[in-house]
């Protein structure tokens, strides 16, 4: 948080543009690396095993030579690597199509739901947060406190499966699943609103199992500039506590929230895969959980690599959200 | 002040309630929706594991013929067809002017091109076997119309085996069948056309106008994959979807609410413990028979399946036309321990494990993880076989580690059936031939009379004396107890009950109850509808 900033917010912007290819290459290195010391035979990894043990064995060669299994493991690196670089990340044995396309077509489902879920549960625990720091030790606190506390401890699923049992099955207020009506609207606001009434069960579970963590973050760093030099002379000076509060550390508080958000992005695939395979969202977490459930080997790989390359540049956006909001920082 | 903020919020947000929930959904006309709980991978109909492939295809395709209520073959797109009196060969008449999705016409040449795919066994794997299609010997083209088939052996259940949808040559010549996108949105020649697959939610098939068959009653047939049964029954209720298949405990909460019919419909599915019978302890016939008769059966019937089907003595149910009802037991624990005390069973370190030559008698019994009625018939069996001295341990492994090597070498919770011809499947379990052969006869079970059974069974056109010869087939199995029977399970079903032209029958094993696009209650879908 000390580091001193004396260029422009562009300049420092490329600098960590420029710190991403080491960072891909690393990655794709350590994605290699896992694939290749699993004791998972290649082949069957490529093709699934019903497939192979159709095969006869000049078939089987034949793969052995295309995967390139007698080469040493920097050539087949190298090889691998320039399937990825040109958009061929193999074959899934279970969707029985290609990988790259598998994900993509699911992602912007994952997208919608996680980035409403996260800002949701930044919203609602920004908002608890404050409350209860600004009211430490109080009664309103220790309650807030112990329901944080008590969500945290309920595992996702069931939350899920208790609204989904409250609002849909009995009340019959939300729809219990799928990201559309089974009778899809074709008209643009019905469609958008058809939307957004089945988002909102998903994301509020989702929010709820994600707010414990950023609850308690929020409240200890507003507790913890509370103390500053700072808050003392604002209040010195006679300012409203709502001011003091939210104007001057609420603000500073934020800061190491941001980075806490961006340390999180990995969540935003792996978070949501209990709550997409209970209302049955078809994004990328019920992908990565069908692909681990049937041991498909090139789509868990292909996920892996999706997901960090997502956190990559999940935390530059984050870094550069940081320069932008840190008051310390002056750009010429 | 906060207050104020607090109201307004609260204010905002219950607008935005109301008004989300007052949008309805568009109606879109008369389309039957089923609610599935697993998505299929594609939607190859000659590549499959291990379901009732002929028991009724996808309504995208037509076979040369088709299973009718009461599953005897019906003309599909063959007309008529003759067989000759010893069962070797078969003369199919074409229908004329019958046309692919695509604006081709149907011709005598695709179907030589599906069956020489078949015969050739390499981009297929049919239920229950596609190398059977290799008694194919020739396919000669009559005519334009008229294609004939000759064997090399007469085999009466072969028929059937004519129900497999044909596919057209002109879209798949020369393609590398494994990967073609094709099997993504195939082109048929049956009710339905192919409209859309939105991944990880819907496919949606919509009506041939141009069908040679009767013009399909809905307009469209919608099938949404909806993994939690929960979520499902939600979407009934709602009456989103007008039918899904249910876990058999589900149907007491739903039954009559919001106008939901439940069907329970018998299916040919037996579960059954395999005993791989070159395998210690299980190479004993007293002991596999001790085992039967120390699960309580009826315990499971009522508690896994809700009562909904029979307990399981050998592969055919009650009401089967070959069915020899002499074969039933009974459920007798303390008979079983004196069996197996009479095998030199004891107890003589006194850990409540029965022992013999010093070895533990224990086994670890695989089931599929992700059929939980598996997982439940394992767990009572443990329960029940600790009662008389054996320790059984649980293990669940993903389809896609449960190799066939594994499936036949391993104690597992096994299901098997079909409703057609009592040689289907049974011949494939229980001859000695199969031994080593895929998910076939996984108890490697060798009996020398019931092998030569079999083959008269299969050979033997005459009903009564095959009657007879599958009853025989039944007390020798049901003595040997190759695989331990424990049930045979009905499908259970929640259906609008607006919907009319619903017609029940037998069912063949399949995908639990997740409910599969085929070998379900919707089998006759285009001939259903809303009223």
């Amino acid at each position: 948080m000390t580091y001193k900033v004396d260029h422009g917010l562009a300049q420092y912007a490329l600098r960590r543009v420029i710190q991403i290819p080491p960072l891909l290459l690393g990655i794709s290195i350590l994605s290699f690396a896992i694939f290749y010391l699993s004791p998972v035979d290649p082949v069957i990894a490529y093709l699934g095993l019903t497939t192979v043990q159709k095969m006869s064995p000049e078939d089987l060669a034949k793969v052995e030579e295309q995967l390139g299994l007698g080469q040493p493991v920097h050539i087949r690196y190298m090889l691998w690597l320039e399937k990825i670089v040109h958009g061929d990340w193999g074959y899934s044995h279970i969707k029985k199509r290609p990988v790259l396309e598998a994900i993509l077509e699911r992602f912007p489902a994952t997208i919608l739901l996680t980035i409403t879920g996260y800002g949701l549960s930044a919203i609602i625990s920004i908002f608890l947060g404050l409350i209860s720091a600004s009211k430490a030790g109080s009664k309103l606190d220790r309650v807030l406190n112990g329901i944080n506390y008590l969500i945290y401890s309920i595992p996702t699923f069931l939350v899920a499966l208790m609204a989904m049992f409250l609002f849909s099955l009995w009340l019959g207020w939300m729809p219990s699943s799928r990201m559309v009506s089974v009778d899809t609207p074709t008209t643009t606001w019905p469609l958008i609103l058809d939307v957004a009434r089945h988002l909102i069960l998903p994301a509020t579970v989702l929010a709820l199992s994600h707010m414990a963590v950023f609850y308690a973050y929020i409240r200890s760093s507003v507790l913890e500039a509370l103390k500053e030099n700072y808050i003392l002379t604002a209040r010195a000076k006679g300012l409203e506590e709502r001011s003091v509060i939210i104007r001057h550390a609420f603000r500073n508080a934020l800061l190491p929230f941001i980075t806490q958000v961006g340390i999180l992005i990995p969540f935003l695939i792996g978070g949501s895969v209990v709550v997409e395979s209970v209302f049955a969202w078809p994004g990328i977490g019920l992908l990565a959980y069908e692909a681990a459930l049937r041991a498909d080997y090139m789509l868990l790989m292909g996920l892996t690599l999706f997901s960090s390359v997502l956190v990559i540049f999940g935390n530059l956006a984050a870094d550069i959200a940081y320069a932008i909001v840190d008051p310390r920082i002056k750009y010429s | 002040m906060r207050v104020r903020t607090l109201e307004s919020c609260l204010t905002i947000c219950l607008i935005i309630m109301a008004s989300l929930s007052m949008v309805q959904a568009e109606q879109t006309g008369n389309t039957i929706k089923i609610a599935l709980g697993k998505e299929p991978d594609t939607l190859n109909p000659i590549f499959n594991t291990g379901h009732g492939d002929f028991y009724d295809i996808i309504k995208i395709f037509s076979g040369l013929v088709k299973s009718d209520e009461s599953l005897q073959m019906a003309p599909d797109l063959a007309e008529s067809w003759e067989i000759s009196p010893d069962g070797k060969v078969y003369t199919f008449k074409l229908r004329d002017g019958v046309k692919w999705h695509d604006g081709v016409n149907f011709s005598v040449e695709d179907v030589v091109f599906t069956y020489n795919l078949l015969r050739e066994g390499k981009w297929t794997s049919v239920f229950p076997v596609s190398s059977e299609y290799k008694i194919i010997e020739d396919i000669s083209v009559e005519d334009k119309n008229k294609v004939r088939f000759t064997l090399s052996e007469g085999l009466v259940p072969f028929q059937e085996r004519f129900a497999l949808p044909i596919l057209p040559k002109h879209l798949l010549e020369g393609q590398d069948l494994t990967k073609t996108d094709f099997w993504q949105h195939p082109v048929g020649t049956g009710p339905y056309v192919f409209d859309q697959w939105k991944r990880g939610e819907e496919i949606t098939l919509k009506r041939n106008q141009d069908y040679f068959g009767d013009t399909p009653q809905s307009d469209a047939v919608k099938y949404v994959f909806v993994p939690d049964e929960a979520a499902r029954i939600s979407l009934l209720l709602s009456g989103e979807v007008d039918a899904i298949k249910i876990d058999p405990r589900s149907m007491d909460s739903i039954e009559g609410r919001n106008g939901i019919k439940i069907y329970s419909v018998p299916s040919a599915n037996w579960y059954a413990i395999n005993l791989p019978n070159n395998m210690w302890p299980f190479d004993s016939k007293k002991v596999r028979q001790a085992i039967a008769r120390a699960i309580n059966k009826q315990q499971i019937l009522e508690t896994i399946f809700n009562g909904q089907g029979e307990i399981a003595y050998g592969p055919f149910r009650s009401a089967d036309w070959v069915y020899n009802p002499k074969i039933a037991f009974k459920y007798d624990p303390e008979l079983s321990k004196r069996m197996l005390a009479e095998e030199g069973f004891s107890d003589v370190d006194g850990d409540r494990i029965l022992e013999k030559d010093g070895k533990d008698f224990e086994f670890e019994l695989i089931y599929p993880s992700t059929n939980p009625e598996r997982k439940d018939i394992a767990i009572a069996v443990k329960s029940d076989l600790a009662n008389i001295g054996i320790k059984v341990e649980p293990v669940g492994k993903s389809w896609d580690e449960i190799s066939p090597e594994l499936y036949r070498s391993n104690p597992i919770v096994a299901a098997f059936g079909s409703p057609f011809d009592p040689d289907d499947n049974n011949y494939q379990l229980w001859s000695s031939k199969y031994i080593g052969v895929g998910w076939w006869n996984p108890a490697s079970y060798s009996n020398e009379t019931v092998d030569e059974l079999l083959e008269r069974g299969r050979t033997t056109f005459d009903r009564e004396k095959r009657k007879v010869i599958y009853g025989e087939i039944q007390e020798i199995i049901s003595d040997d107890q190759p695989l331990a029977f424990i049930v045979f399970c009905n499908y259970v079903y929640a259906v609008n009950d607006r919907i009319a032209g619903i017609k029940p029958r037998n069912a063949p094993h399949g995908e639990g109850t997740n409910g599969g696009i085929t070998g379900e209650l919707w089998w006759n879908v285009e001939e259903w509808q809303k009223e």
